[in-house]
């Protein structure tokens, strides 16, 4: 009998088909299902990839249009307002991953599983689908209490996400311009109007920036406990592309604390990927849906909500991270 | 004996008016009345009987409460922005009701619940008063085959304001949130301008009265049952039908369009008037909902994430408001 396999809608997309090649890679044979609107663009990124199927998806449709044929996981890298897909997953009992809901838009979600508790659902939308979390909880190890956690993303202007991350970012902007953000242990939405956000790359060079909340301050807050934890985006030009180089996908990880030494400690390390932040986020997914599908060969999580964090040890993304080509570097503070 | 049921801000409107209701249904309930001001609370226990005052501050992770101090549910009846009530339900493994967060609010939730999901029961309850209008929606919905549409009207009238409390979720929601969710033809929607502000809700004196949409969590409820249809939540405010006393009253309007059991096209209207306004139907609400997470006449629910509706059935909202003297009235539409 043949495997269930992995449906990965959005699959022709810049990240959608790096996490079909991510797994591809840990998983040969491992069936999968490559979906889209457009059947023959789904069948052109299927055919590069070994054991993979491209289908038509209709996310209207109850069955999404693939009949009854079963599947071991549903991932979507794009945004759906009818949450079709989440349906399709929960009828079937199956796992379901997206990573394109702004923290406002987390309540159809909810309460789809609410009302369906059938299977793990990934709320997956953490920043780069988790990779600034699972790098602030590996670093955050080296600590005995953090009060702040202060996140900096630099997305290259020449990193294109794709359409659905251009699509995502324009719909969050412009739906809900606040970001939420933690304030001395109270949440607060933070407006552009508030102050300016000014972003330190990982070379130093300060850039302008704005505030954003993807799922990684509840989720560090619920994590850590730390008082103060807040997300700033700048988009131009990366480090190394300002140093002559290609470009690159920086994440700025700002921690303040006590040590086991029980001193007070200030650490900044930068998360730079040298391929852009597609090679972060997939491997992010590819890992969590190793974890939902049970690929990974330790039982597979229960119904549930999950963040990546859930599912995936920090040491094991940072290390295949730094085995992909990113590296972790430990900066000067104190700007 | 049992442990008590711990309001916490037991001397707000809210507060005071939930204890007044389980006093009367349920005298052998203890209460445990908790706020910053332990004089007040103390007299709002003194009058109930059979209740006990205690100190806290939601600012403190323990809420200030010693360990000694035991319940058996909590509802967080205050804006608690930091979430340290729920991080305590989840320390004490007791149920936790909340009831001020909008559907653009629950992430900070959903990350604590996904960090322990063993731990408590938490019940979502951000709706408007309590959960009733959407649970006395939800009651006429059986006598549809299908539904098109449900609008939720809340009229509140100028004599009879909101609770401070109450207020104060209002202007955060309207300050920093994004515009009113709203299904639309079973698709998630930011309703903007006109779509949400150009309504209209008829009063009992049958005066048309502008209302605008509330991104409630109401809406999320209604779109189990009825996950393709329009749902809106609205509120206007005008005079409404007074009482006997005089009082001002507040008013529900639950209007419903679809086909009727036997496929013909059925257009509705209900309507619900709480002589005592608006804060003693959300107190109503909230006094049910606690009940059943109590446990006080069956068990309570399991460690999970709730709606309202998972715990009182729509019939059963609509029997206790019978006992109560509040009846829905269909009424005659113009054509």
């Amino acid at each position: 009998m043949s495997l269930p396999p992995i449906l990965l809608i959005g699959g022709s997309g810049t990240v959608g088909k790096q996490t079909a090649l991510a797994l591809r890679g840990t998983h040969p044979g491992y069936p999968l299902l490559i979906g889209g609107r457009d059947l023959a663009r789904a069948r052109a990124t299927a055919a590069e990839i070994e054991a993979a199927e491209g289908v038509r998806i209709d996310l209207a449709a109850p069955d999404l249009g693939l009949g009854d044929r079963a599947v071991a996981a549903v991932a979507i890298f794009v945004h759906d307002d009818s949450l079709g897909s989440l349906a399709y997953a929960l009828s079937r009992s199956a796992p379901h991953i997206g990573i394109s809901t702004g923290t406002f838009e987390i309540a159809p979600t909810i309460a789809a599983y609410v009302h369906r508790p059938s299977a793990p659902v990934v709320l997956g939308s953490e920043w780069l689908a988790g990779a600034a979390v699972l790098t602030t909880l590996h670093l955050a190890k080296g600590f005995v209490r953090l009060d702040r956690i202060a996140l900096s993303a630099v997305l290259d202007d020449q990193d294109i996400g794709g359409p659905a991350a251009d699509a995502d970012y324009a719909r969050l902007t412009s739906v809900s311009p606040a970001a939420l953000t933690l304030v001395d242990g109270r949440y607060h939405w933070r407006t552009q109007a508030e102050s300016d956000v000014v972003v330190h790359a990982a070379d130093g060079e300060a850039m302008e920036g704005f505030a954003y909340s993807p799922f990684d301050i509840v989720a560090l807050a619920a994590q850590t406990g730390a008082k103060d934890i807040r997300l700033d985006v700048a988009v131009g030009a990366s480090s190394t592309r300002r140093a002559g180089e290609a470009y690159s996908t920086e994440i700025l990880i700002d921690l303040e604390g006590v040590d086991h030494t029980g001193a007070s400690v200030h650490t900044r390390h930068a998360l730079v990927h040298p391929r852009g932040q597609a090679p972060l986020t997939a491997l992010a997914v590819a890992l969590q849906i190793e974890r939902i599908a049970g690929l990974d060969d330790a039982p597979p999580p229960g119904p549930g909500l999950y963040f990546p964090e859930g599912l995936v040890a920090p040491e094991l993304f940072v290390g295949r991270a730094l085995a992909s080509g990113a590296s972790l570097i430990q900066l000067k503070t104190g700007r | 004996m049992t442990d008590p049921v711990l309001l916490l801000g037991g001397t707000g409107v809210m507060g005071a008016a939930t204890a007044g209701l389980l006093r009367a249904a349920h005298p052998d309930l203890p209460l445990l009345i908790a706020a910053r001001d332990l004089d007040r609370a103390g007299g709002l226990a003194s009058t109930l009987g059979n209740a006990r005052a205690v100190r806290a501050d939601i600012d403190l992770l323990d809420l200030g409460l010693p360990a000694s101090v035991r319940f058996s549910a909590m509802a967080v009846l205050v804006r608690d922005l930091g979430y340290n009530s729920v991080r305590l339900a989840q320390a004490r493994g007791v149920p936790v009701v909340l009831i001020s967060e909008a559907a653009f609010e629950l992430a900070p939730i959903a990350a604590l619940y996904a960090r322990r999901p063993a731990a408590s029961a938490i019940l979502m309850m951000g709706h408007s008063h309590g959960g009733l209008p959407m649970l006395l929606a939800a009651s006429r919905l059986p006598e549809y085959r299908s539904v098109r549409a449900i609008r939720v009207g809340v009229i509140f009238d100028p004599d009879d304001p909101l609770p401070p409390g109450a207020q104060v979720d209002m202007d955060r929601i309207a300050g920093a949130g994004p515009p009113p969710l709203a299904l639309r033809q079973g698709r998630w929607s930011w309703l903007r301008g006109p779509e949400a502000t150009d309504h209209v809700l008829t009063s009992s004196l049958g005066v048309r009265l502008p209302a605008e949409a509330y991104g409630l969590p109401d809406i999320l409820s209604l779109a189990r049952w009825a996950p393709g249809a329009d749902i809106t939540l609205l509120g206007a405010e005008g005079a409404t039908g007074r009482g006997p006393d005089g009082r001002p009253a507040h008013e529900v309007t639950i209007e419903i369009e679809g086909e009727d059991l036997s496929g013909r096209p059925s257009t509705r209207r209900w309507r619900l008037i709480d002589p005592e306004g608006n804060a003693m139907l959300g107190a109503r609400g909230i006094a049910l909902a606690l009940k059943a997470l109590a446990g006080v006449t069956k068990a309570p629910p399991v460690p999970g994430l709730y709606f309202p509706e998972d715990l009182v059935k729509p019939r059963d909202a609509v029997s206790r408001l019978a006992l109560w003297g509040l009846d829905l009235r269909e009424e005659t539409l113009q054509p």
